[in-house]
């Protein structure tokens, strides 16, 4: 049985094409506004002198996030309510039921994944497909991906076979959380926080 | 940051009723001794203004939260949850002044009971402010995780507490008769505030903490939000000067506060509801937010 389940995120192949944030709000009949899945554009750079000659510097990748169901889940410690929990599959999910719309839990999450939800007047977040997950199927997002830049399975078997790297430029130090989350970087990665990268979409996500 | 007014409310109505409680009840705690002969005429008004003001943040506070209703159950997670641990604090804080209330009605209260009541209380608040400033403190969020939240919510608590006892002790019982020098103590620290604040606040102090790149959204306060409250500041502290310089607390004086007192009174507290909206633009919300 799986204990933990995990993403998996190759950023080296994302052409940010937001197919899996559509296919997210799409499964999951979204409102406007709110992204369980988001695609961030990280860019920065420029042009840089090297000897006589200007060479382009420019870094740009896109990075699909969305709640990563760490194993040390900071939104449902810092819920006063207990509306955000665990399952024995590692699945983190909100009980809007109980959720009493303090939205203390968008400052905990380091991926900002806890989204307010106008609609039930509660936050909201990436319930991993569980009902999919349930019936042996795949979540939306990563069965949306052209790419196949997204994966999901037990973290312990994601991490045989991808590696363990949980930490490209911009994300959070992973030991804040302990995300389920195996990324594959993009070159540009390493060289994206000198060479002064930002989120260049913040209005899409 | 405007829509943050609820919690900016809360912390600055909630901190100045300890402040208020902790300044009144000092000189008596310090001497080991009780309000209850010669001052319970001002103790009961003292008593009753702090339930007031935390009664007050208590309701404004539901403001913040999309399903009121179900906050009965915010003490769920006492365990881990330092907003459960604040409300608690707070809930236990009221409790006790308004103990500390009937033992004042009852005119038979031991001083020994009275004491413990009111150290109790002064402990109760100080918890209640120590998880409000630790709620904040995440590890998400290095803007707030730092030193200067605690010692910024508890330096405006004790501002405006010490400004409003001694409006409560000249109103009431009339000046220069209280044990402790509150425009003294109430220059000391609006001054330290100012200072700290053009060091260290986030952002915008010269020393403060920058924002980091990370996946919340970078927008941030004004920087004149930042110079507005440090400005009503020093203008409070040109008042409390003018107040000391005027002789407005000498027991020859007649009953009441005095315009200079009153005047830095109001600026002060504009100036600490400037600060705490500047606090809370300091994160931004992601753009569902936004819109």
């Amino acid at each position: 049985m799986v204990t933990q389940y995990g993403f998996y995120f190759d950023a080296s192949a994302c052409t940010g094409c937001k197919a899996c944030q559509m296919a997210c709000k799409d499964r999951n009949d979204l409102e406007p506004g709110v992204l369980w899945r988001r695609v961030y554009e990280v860019a920065g750079g420029g042009w840089e002198k090297k000897g006589e000659v200007w060479v382009p510097s420019v870094v740009a990748y896109n990075i699909s996030m969305a709640c990563n169901h760490c194993e040390n889940p900071v939104c449902g410690l810092a819920c006063p309510v207990k509306a955000i929990s665990k399952r024995e599959d590692g699945i983190v999910f909100v009980d809007t039921g109980a959720c009493i719309g303090c939205r203390y839990c968008e400052w905990a999450c380091p991926y900002t994944a806890l989204r307010f939800d106008a609609r039930t007047n509660t936050v909201s977040k990436c319930d991993f497909c569980y009902a999919a997950i349930d019936a042996g199927g795949t979540p939306a997002c990563v069965a949306a991906c052209p790419q196949r830049a997204l994966d999901f399975g037990d973290l312990a078997e994601l991490r045989k076979k991808y590696g363990d790297v949980r930490r490209i430029f911009p994300l959070p130090d992973p030991a804040q959380t302990d995300p389920a989350l195996v990324i594959k970087p993009h070159r540009d990665a390493a060289r994206a926080e000198e060479r002064g990268a930002e989120v260049a979409n913040w209005e899409e996500v | 940051m405007l829509k943050e007014w609820p919690l900016v409310a809360f912390t600055v109505l909630g901190q100045a009723a300890v402040g208020i409680f902790v300044f009144f009840h000092l000189p008596f705690l310090a001497r080991f001794r009780t309000p209850t002969y010669g001052w319970r005429i001002t103790w009961l008004v003292t008593l009753a203004l702090v339930l007031l003001l935390a009664g007050l943040a208590v309701l404004v506070s539901f403001f913040h939260l999309r399903h009121p209703l179900r906050a009965r159950f915010a003490l769920s997670n006492l365990r881990s949850s330092w907003l459960s641990r604040e409300i608690l604090f707070e809930l236990v804080f009221m409790a006790l002044v308004s103990a500390a209330g009937w033992l004042a009605w009852s005119r038979a209260p031991s001083a020994g009971s009275v004491w413990v009541l009111v150290a109790a209380t002064t402990l109760a608040g100080g918890l209640f402010l120590a998880s409000m400033a630790k709620l904040y403190m995440l590890p998400a969020l290095p803007v707030w995780r730092q030193g200067y939240t605690p010692v910024s919510f508890f330096l405006t608590s004790f501002a405006l507490g010490a400004l409003a006892t001694e409006i409560l002790v000249r109103t009431v019982a009339g000046p220069g008769v209280f044990g402790l020098d509150l425009m003294r103590g109430a220059q000391i620290l609006i001054l330290t505030e100012i200072l700290l604040a053009v060091l260290f606040a986030p952002r915008h102090g010269v020393l403060g903490v920058r924002t980091e790149p990370s996946l919340r959204p970078s927008g941030g306060p004004p920087r004149l939000l930042h110079a507005t409250r440090i400005v009503l500041l020093a203008v409070g502290l040109v008042f409390v000067a003018s107040d000391i310089g005027s002789g407005a607390n000498g027991i020859m004086n007649e009953k009441g506060a005095g315009p200079s007192l009153l005047l830095a009174f109001a600026s002060v507290l504009a100036g600490e509801v400037a600060g705490r909206f500047h606090f809370y633009g300091l994160v931004g919300r992601p753009a569902s937010e936004r819109r």
